[in-house]
């Protein structure tokens, strides 16, 4: 029963009881009246529960297809249509919204063109305008009510409805479309039910990527001799350059005999081809804490995704073997080498798996996080918040029974035993622990309020720093001649730290590998000096200014540090990192030290 | 074919027209045959609309059963003609439009409008697709009905009611006269009672049957843990000491100390 029934029921009461006290017929009967009017619409309410949800069925189709599992791409328009049908007509005044995780943007329904309005819609138009604001405000057509893209409200019977929506697909990861919440309410808002009706689809999200224009062919450009002390792996081969000559040997080849020079030494002579080995690319991939941290889309690991995917798609189209190790607090991850479209695809297939963040592990419970899984549980689980099935402890704070609530909902979802029920009741790291863990099935992402960063991010930072310096140290052992090893971290949060992995870097360089670095910024911007200039005197842009300051002083300094070894950085995930690091790639398979061009 | 600006303007006109004829028709019901000034009654039918705007049905029937709280006069019997019927016919109808609300006042604008054009000759009648199971104007007007008859049974139930009942002089004359003359009960509480009790099973019954799986489960769940929850709950508490206690004997004096000083104070 909604607050508007009681009220009637209330006042309708107030007028019973003065009517048969002081004997006024019509009074009695209109108020009487009211109490049967509603008694009646629960009936029918009832009825409509009864007989009406159980055959409610539902049908969503993304891209065309209403399989269970799937794949969609980061950056593409994604359509999904929902279709509800019934055997029975579906009485109006029920609202349906089909849950969008925060994975997905919501767009905006196309636009009506306008028509050429004519001379008599020019005058109504004007009359219209004449009207008190008020007015026509207090008019609102249905069209204009603002409704999300995802949500519909029924107001007229039918049997079967369709519905469509546009969304973008904004990090990678994982998509789990749960369901459709249907609001039932009889025709004058007197009863409202909420109720959730799963249809489940998955899909794994992949990484965008950067196609560049810039195709470079396998066979070498340049015949260049590289440095003194630099030696690129020369051994004879099937490629295209040519190695020596030497004198023939049975059992070599007719087609490789050097028919000009054996007839001018007289004797044959046999081409050796110089091999031509693929520059192999290592990507060292950071999922740490603050790389997670953010909106869908505005993460640094969404700028590390696509630049690793940007350079393994440029490396692999043309023929390089690429390799990654996806490194996070706990555990380093190896990707075996991949080649090829099948080897592109399981590269983006395992940064895609490796963006679904796992609950974190700062645990601590905060007001937000409570809000928002209460939240989160008002749309996911409605039915589960009626105080009628869902009694609790008594207790005197409201706050207390919030919680005792919120961990009733977490062990029926979670299947918790009652021994565990009651210690999400009073064990906040628990409680804080399977919250999290709700929010994260849910699709919620990282954000500050809900989720603290941890307490000391220097010993993070240092942390950080010892693994990928394992990591790297370890792929340096595996590693033959003129590879190329790509880190893309968030080295700007420990840049103190640096000393640690420059002792890789520099054995790294020492054996002829190329190395360069992309730590992207939360801002997507290079931290140069035309953005610290504050916009305005707010605090915002005094705060971003500040930041942009902070960031540009770090980067400096790491930039300076690295620069001293001969690494190449950038410090934001755009188009320039990928270009850097590609013209990296192309300086290993020349075996030049400069991207000039020419024997350095 | 008329262009939707033109209609718009039309169907503002319309909604105007209908909180207009709702203002008379509630000027009517209220101050009908009573002395009250003109700037009163305008105030009170623009604050009733204003009522009607925010879909606040409450308010109009407030200001209805105030009416007649202050106009009708004392009777010692419940008497009713059709006169009674037809005001609390009409005063559902008022509540009931004001609780409707704004999708339904544009669906009657646009109706009006459509009917105003087509009889003027500006557009032509919508024609059936025979695709469609019904026609939608029937349909309307099939719903309309069924809605005319369940406020007309409410009204004879309310009036049946009223009439049965010994809320009055002369209703409690009749109760005592026939529960003599039949050996029953004096008063109809025992009745009241059945009546009561069959409306708190069907209550009961109903929210029961709707329940889904995982509202019984929890129930069950919910229902075993407050039964147990005084011993589970000094199970987990102990358990807690204990870890607390571990964790501080491992933590060192001085970071201690700084935790107990880094506590926020409370606003």
């Amino acid at each position: 029963m909604t607050n508007r029934a009681r009220w009637l029921l209330f006042v309708g009461l107030l007028g019973l009881f003065s009517g048969v006290l002081r004997g006024q017929a019509m009074l009695s009967l209109l108020s009487l009246a009211m109490f049967v009017w509603v008694l009646v619409e629960w009936f029918r309410f009832q009825a409509r529960i009864h007989f009406e949800l159980p055959r409610l069925k539902f049908e969503r189709k993304v891209n065309g297809r209403s399989e269970a599992n799937g794949t969609l791409w980061v950056g593409r328009i994604v359509h999904i249509e929902l279709r509800i049908f019934s055997s029975t007509t579906i009485q109006p005044a029920f609202q349906i919204r089909d849950i969008v995780p925060e994975i997905l943007e919501l767009y905006a329904p196309s636009l009506r063109l306008p028509s050429v309005p004519s001379a008599a819609s020019m005058v109504c138009r004007s009359l219209i305008q004449t009207l008190p604001t008020w007015i026509v405000k207090r008019f609102p057509k249905a069209d204009e009510i603002a409704h999300p893209p995802n949500q519909w409200t029924f107001d007229q019977p039918c049997s079967e409805a369709n519905f469509a929506y546009t969304v973008g697909v904004r990090a990678a990861g994982q998509l789990k479309l749960p369901g459709v919440r249907l609001t039932l309410q009889d025709r004058y808002g007197f009863f409202q039910l909420h109720r959730f009706f799963p249809v489940e689809q998955t899909f794994r999200l992949l990484p965008d990527y950067f196609q560049s224009a810039e195709v470079r062919p396998t066979v070498k450009r340049h015949n260049s001799l590289p440095q003194h002390g630099i030696h690129r792996l020369q051994r004879s081969g099937t490629g295209a350059e040519l190695l020596e000559l030497r004198e023939y040997v049975p059992g070599d080849p007719p087609k490789s005999i050097a028919w000009k020079v054996s007839a001018r030494r007289d004797k044959l002579m046999t081409r050796k081809y110089e091999s031509e080995v693929p520059v192999r690319v290592h990507l060292f991939v950071d999922g740490s804490f603050s790389t997670r941290i953010g909106g869908y889309g505005l993460r640094l690991m969404d700028q590390i995704n696509f630049v690793a995917a940007s350079v393994a798609q440029a490396a692999i189209s043309v023929g390089d073997p690429v390799s990654a190790m996806l490194v996070d607090e706990t555990s380093v991850k190896r990707l075996p080498w991949l080649a090829g479209d099948r080897g592109f695809l399981q590269l983006l297939k395992a940064l895609s798996e490796f963006s679904q963040s796992a609950p974190p592990a700062a645990r601590t419970i905060t007001p937000y996080l409570m809000q928002c899984s209460l939240r989160l549980c008002h749309e996911r689980f409605p039915e589960l918040l009626e105080r009628h099935y869902h009694p609790i402890p008594f207790s005197f704070l409201a706050s207390t029974r919030e919680r005792f609530r919120m961990a009733g909902v977490l062990a029926q979802v979670f299947d918790l035993s009652p021994n565990e029920h009651v210690e999400c009741m009073h064990d906040s790291d628990k409680l804080a622990y399977y919250l999290h863990l709700f929010l994260q099935d849910a699709g919620m992402p990282w954000m500050a309020p809900m989720i603290v960063a941890p307490p000391d991010p220097a010993a993070g930072g240092m942390h950080r720093m010892q693994v990928l310096g394992e990591a790297m140290a370890k792929a340096i052992a595996h590693a033959r001649d003129n590879e190329v090893f790509v880190v893309l971290a968030d080295l700007l949060g420990c840049a103190p730290n640096l000393s640690q992995l420059l002792r890789v870097v520099k054995l790294a360089l020492a054996k002829h590998h190329r190395v360069a670095f992309v730590c992207p910024t939360t801002t997507f911007l290079r931290p140069d000096s035309a953005i610290i200039e504050p916009k305005s005197e707010s605090i915002q842009d005094l705060m971003l200014a500040a930041e942009q300051a902070r960031v540009r002083d770090l980067a400096a300094h790491m930039k300076r540090e690295l620069a001293r070894l001969g690494v190449a950085v950038s410090f934001a995930g755009q188009r320039n990192a990928i270009q850097m690091i590609i013209a990296e790639i192309g300086l290993a398979r020349d075996g030049r030290t400069l991207v000039q061009g020419g024997r350095s | 074919m008329q262009s939707p600006v033109k209609t718009e303007f039309f169907e503002v006109i319309a909604d105007c027209g209908q909180l207009l004829g709702l203002g008379l028709l509630l000027d009517m019901l209220l101050f009908e045959g009573t002395q009250v000034m003109g700037l009163v009654r305008m105030s009170a039918i623009a604050a009733l609309l204003f009522a009607v705007l925010n879909s606040q049905g409450w308010l109009v029937l407030l200001a209805l059963q105030a009416s007649l709280f202050l106009r009708e006069p004392h009777r010692p019997e419940m008497m009713f003609g059709f006169v009674p019927g037809l005001y609390s016919l009409t005063s559902i109808g008022i509540v009931a439009y004001t609780y409707l609300g704004q999708s339904f006042r544009n669906r009657v604008s646009k109706w009006l409008v459509m009917q105003i054009l087509i009889a003027t000759g500006g557009a032509e009648p919508i024609a059936v697709q025979s695709s469609q199971p019904q026609n939608p104007r029937l349909e309307g007007l099939r719903l309309a009905a069924i809605q005319f008859g369940v406020w007309m049974t409410i009204i004879v139930v309310a009036m049946l009611a009223l009439m049965r009942l010994p809320i009055s002089a002369g209703a409690r004359s009749e109760w005592l006269r026939s529960a003599i003359e039949n050996d029953f009960t004096i008063w109809p509480g025992a009745t009241l009672l059945v009546l009561s009790l069959l409306l708190v099973i069907v209550f009961a019954e109903a929210g029961w049957r709707q329940m889904t799986v995982a509202q019984a489960s929890l129930y069950l769940r919910s229902a075993i843990v407050l039964d147990h929850y005084w011993d589970l709950r000094m199970i987990v508490l102990r358990r807690l000491k204990k870890k607390r206690a571990l964790v501080d004997a491992n933590t060192p004096k001085k970071q201690l100390l700084e935790r107990v000083v880094d506590v926020p104070p409370k606003l």
